[in-house]
């Protein structure tokens, strides 16, 4: 008897002690987590969308997301300067190689040209997803400067000379290409939703 | 396994046998789903490593102070949720505190805990051995993980894209073969890496015993 009571009560005092120790870090990192959090939100607003200092988060409607593009947007913040609507700020978390999906913040200007991409949590796989997620790596100036006229493609190993709605994937991360692409779209589409003044039409 | 059965290894022994003789991941081919998954640039695998290496530790060196309350029979429970315990411990704090550290090893962070090379390292060494010889074995074990880690990606990293730390070495010379960075590449690197190392020791282990086991453990 003494022989399995021993083991399974250091075992339990052993989770029980764990348990503790995790909650009391949980709790003492939860409030510095959130405030950067919320300053990291902050520095990517204005980052993505240079040319805006104040930013104001627009309700958006019931059931506005009515394709796979829409289905990745969290939400939309406008961005003005001394009171003028200059853009719109897009956080999406849109569904890449992991179920955690990729966390982005897409700014576009008041005529809709994709003005920065910054790319937040993800755990994508090393090497593969993060190729497409890094900014020194050609595949998220893609597209940036961007006013396409028609939805963007996703192609593999695109021609030279192709027009610049076509995006190229990369090898090997065509499914982390898609997430970013996927979200970028919807972007682009709630711009196309907003009149020149931001209200949403 | 309260009393000391054996003959603690001196620090050099323990730095020859993590680095070379026993090296975790060429010798004793454990850690593969890490090394295999973060080797495809060089970058990676030494943070994925040094990542690691910490934990590792942290990990020995608890593991050691419990070795004699943990009785045998829940031993490895046990250790799996002290390693638990300690990896989500660290996520935390370098969520918390050190967000740039987060940014660059975020991401290698919840694969250390299925890293087999700690729950081996806590059965065969540090569930043995006092605290301070059990940290020196996590940090050799560690580095020599990250030793065969920066090896296989910098093979992988050169021959997969032609670059080394993300620096251009060979844009003229061939096209990078991309197979190398995708996952049978990880398998070709992994397996030319041991091939090396097997033939620099002469593809056996040095001693008749292995460094840190017993004798009586360890038969030939």
């Amino acid at each position: 008897m003494r022989e399995i009571l021993k083991p399974a009560l250091v075992l339990l005092a052993i989770c029980a002690g764990v348990t503790v120790v995790l909650a009391l870090v949980f709790q003492g990192t939860k409030p510095v987590i959130a405030e950067r959090a919320a300053a990291d939100l902050a520095a990517a607003k204005s980052e993505v969308l240079a040319g805006a200092d104040a930013f104001s988060e627009l309700k958006l409607p019931e059931g506005f997301a009515t394709d796979e593009f829409l289905q990745t947007i969290g939400a939309v913040y406008l961005g003005t300067k001394n009171g003028l609507y200059r853009g719109v700020v897009v956080r999406a978390l849109s569904r890449g190689y992991e179920a955690a999906g990729v966390l982005l913040t897409i700014g576009l200007s008041n005529e809709g040209v994709v003005t920065g991409i910054r790319v937040g949590d993800h755990k994508e796989t090393p090497g593969l997803g993060t190729k497409v997620l890094d900014k020194a790596q050609a595949y998220l100036g893609q597209y940036l400067n961007l006013k396409p006229a028609t939805n963007l493609l996703l192609v593999k190993n695109k021609t030279a000379g192709a027009p610049s709605h076509q995006i190229d994937a990369v090898t090997g991360a065509t499914i982390t290409s898609r997430a970013v692409w996927r979200a970028v779209q919807g972007a682009l589409e709630i711009s196309q939703k907003l009149t020149p003044e931001g209200a949403w039409k | 396994m309260s009393s000391q059965p054996f003959d603690t290894p001196k620090a050099w022994d323990i730095a020859v046998a993590g680095l070379i003789k026993e090296n975790p991941t060429l010798k004793m081919i454990l850690g593969c789903c890490p090394t295999l998954a973060v080797t495809t640039a060089v970058g990676n695998g030494l943070g994925m490593g040094l990542a690691t290496t910490a934990v590792l530790m942290c990990s020995n060196m608890a593991i050691s102070l419990l070795r004699g309350v943990i009785p045998e029979k829940v031993r490895i429970p046990s250790y799996i949720i002290i390693i638990a315990g300690f990896v989500t411990v660290v996520m935390y704090v370098l969520k918390a505190w050190l967000p740039e550290l987060d940014k660059a090893l975020g991401i290698y962070i919840p694969l250390i805990v299925a890293n087999c090379i700690l729950l081996a390292r806590a059965e065969m060494f540090a569930a043995k051995y006092k605290p301070f010889p059990s940290l020196l074995d996590g940090l050799f074990m560690g580095l020599g993980f990250t030793l065969a880690l920066f090896t296989i990606s910098t093979v992988r990293e050169i021959l997969g894209s032609g670059t080394w730390f993300g620096l251009v070495l060979t844009k003229n010379l061939w096209a990078p073969a991309v197979l190398m960075i995708l996952p049978p590449g990880g398998f070709l690197a992994f397996g030319l890496v041991i091939t090396g190392m097997n033939r620099l020791t002469n593809g056996k282990i040095a001693t008749p015993m292995c460094a840190t086991c017993s004798p009586e453990r360890c038969a030939p």
